[in-house]
């Protein structure tokens, strides 16, 4: 499945990223050549913060929407296409700043 | 032995050397003595012994060439720090030890026989990797205190930070704590504002921190208080980071955030006239 592809790929990057939690909000902050570049930085709301957190914790695509269901009135088609675009975006930006 | 204190943000500094010491003029006004010291610095004349270039982990560039590199190892970091004027030349070899809070620093170059153990970009690299481990933050900013309150206003370079302190002292009568390098630091719950040597002389200054701004050029004065993330990333874009360390990286943000969840922090929309501080006075934030 392409979505547990590019979850890997936010996994083997996660070493060249800092995050930081702000109440529910979290800041991502890519490291470059190990450097922290803060002009380049992601915000990620209560629901992106909560996913992100399960990646980083390494599930997969399937724990993850399950993780969802049990944590938010959503019907199962829906967190899925949710899942699948904020994990396309995540991966999108992982890889254009590790 | 030669012997000198400093104290810089309310740490004290004591170099000890078996040589003269030397140190610019701006490093004068923040001599003391007798104090109990948190960083030790031994200055050293010429190289260590048996010494050959350790493998470099991480380097700070210029145009120019290298300013400083660095190799982390397990028991201290080796900084070498080459002359701005020539930066072919090694200026200081300077090892610090974290879990002692020290340093050994030896100097390749002296005048008269006297070192100069903190000669630029040296000492604020000193103050800067002590902040990778304690409870403050050194960013780019300009501070005025008025009736014991005091105004940081941070940003870089051309965005009005030393004009606005000027305004502040010119037309309120306002004390300047800097016009570039700051220490915000956290002791016992609250936070203090401190400068931190110059090329040129200027007098320690010190005030309790009560807002944080961050300026820019605009038609008319506008203010936005920050919250969260915004006032976080806002922040750290305008503290000093070297960021070769993630533990360094992670430990400021950690202190930023302490600072944004006590501090009201706010983007400033400027023009440069007195109006602003009336207008700023009027319309800030009292409150996180």
């Amino acid at each position: 499945m392409q979505q547990n592809q590019y979850i890997q790929e936010i996994q083997a990057q996660a070493a060249h990223f800092v995050c930081k939690e702000v109440g529910v909000d979290t800041l991502l902050v890519p490291l470059r050549d190990n450097v922290a570049d803060f002009n380049q930085y992601l915000t990620l709301n209560e629901l992106g913060s909560f996913i992100y957190k399960l990646v980083a914790d390494g599930n997969n695509f399937e724990q993850i929407h399950a993780a969802l269901l049990d944590t938010y009135d959503v019907s199962a088609d829906q967190a899925a296409q949710d899942l699948s675009n904020f994990i396309e975006q995540l991966h999108q930006y992982t890889v254009s700043h590790a | 032995m030669p012997s000198i204190q400093l104290s810089i943000g309310g740490f004290i500094f004591e170099l000890n050397a078996q040589t003269p010491l030397k140190i610019e003029e701006g490093y004068l006004p923040f001599l003391t003595e007798a104090q109990v010291v948190d960083v030790s610095i031994e200055c050293l004349k010429g190289y260590p012994e048996n010494y050959s270039k350790p493998e470099i982990h991480y380097q700070a560039k210029s145009p120019e060439g290298v300013l400083w590199e660095l190799h982390q190892g397990q028991q201290s970091t080796c900084v070498l720090v080459y002359d701005p004027n020539n930066l072919e030349v090694l200026q200081q070899i300077a090892y610090w030890n974290q879990e002692n809070s020290s340093w050994q620093i030896y100097v390749l170059e002296n005048q008269d026989g006297a070192i100069d153990p903190l000669a630029y970009p040296l000492g604020p690299l000193i103050w800067y990797f002590l902040s990778t481990i304690e409870d403050f933050l050194m960013i780019h900013g300009s501070a005025v205190v008025l009736n014991q309150q005091t105004r940081v206003f941070s940003g870089f370079s051309g965005v009005g930070k030393s004009t606005m302190a000027k305004l502040w002292e010119q037309n309120r009568q306002a004390t300047i704590i800097n016009d570039d390098r700051l220490i915000l630091r956290k002791i016992a719950d609250e936070w203090f504002v401190y400068n931190t040597p110059m090329f040129y002389a200027a007098e320690p200054q010190m005030g309790k921190l009560h807002a944080v701004f961050f300026p820019y050029h605009a038609p008319a004065n506008k203010i936005e208080k920050l919250n969260g993330v915004a006032a976080l990333s806002k922040l750290l874009a305008h503290t000093i980071h070297h960021g070769h360390n993630k533990a360094h990286v992670q430990h400021h943000m950690d202190i930023a955030t302490q600072l944004i969840s006590q501090i009201a922090c706010h983007q400033l929309g400027v023009v440069p006239t007195p109006e602003v501080i009336e207008y700023i006075l009027e319309k800030e934030s009292p409150h996180v």
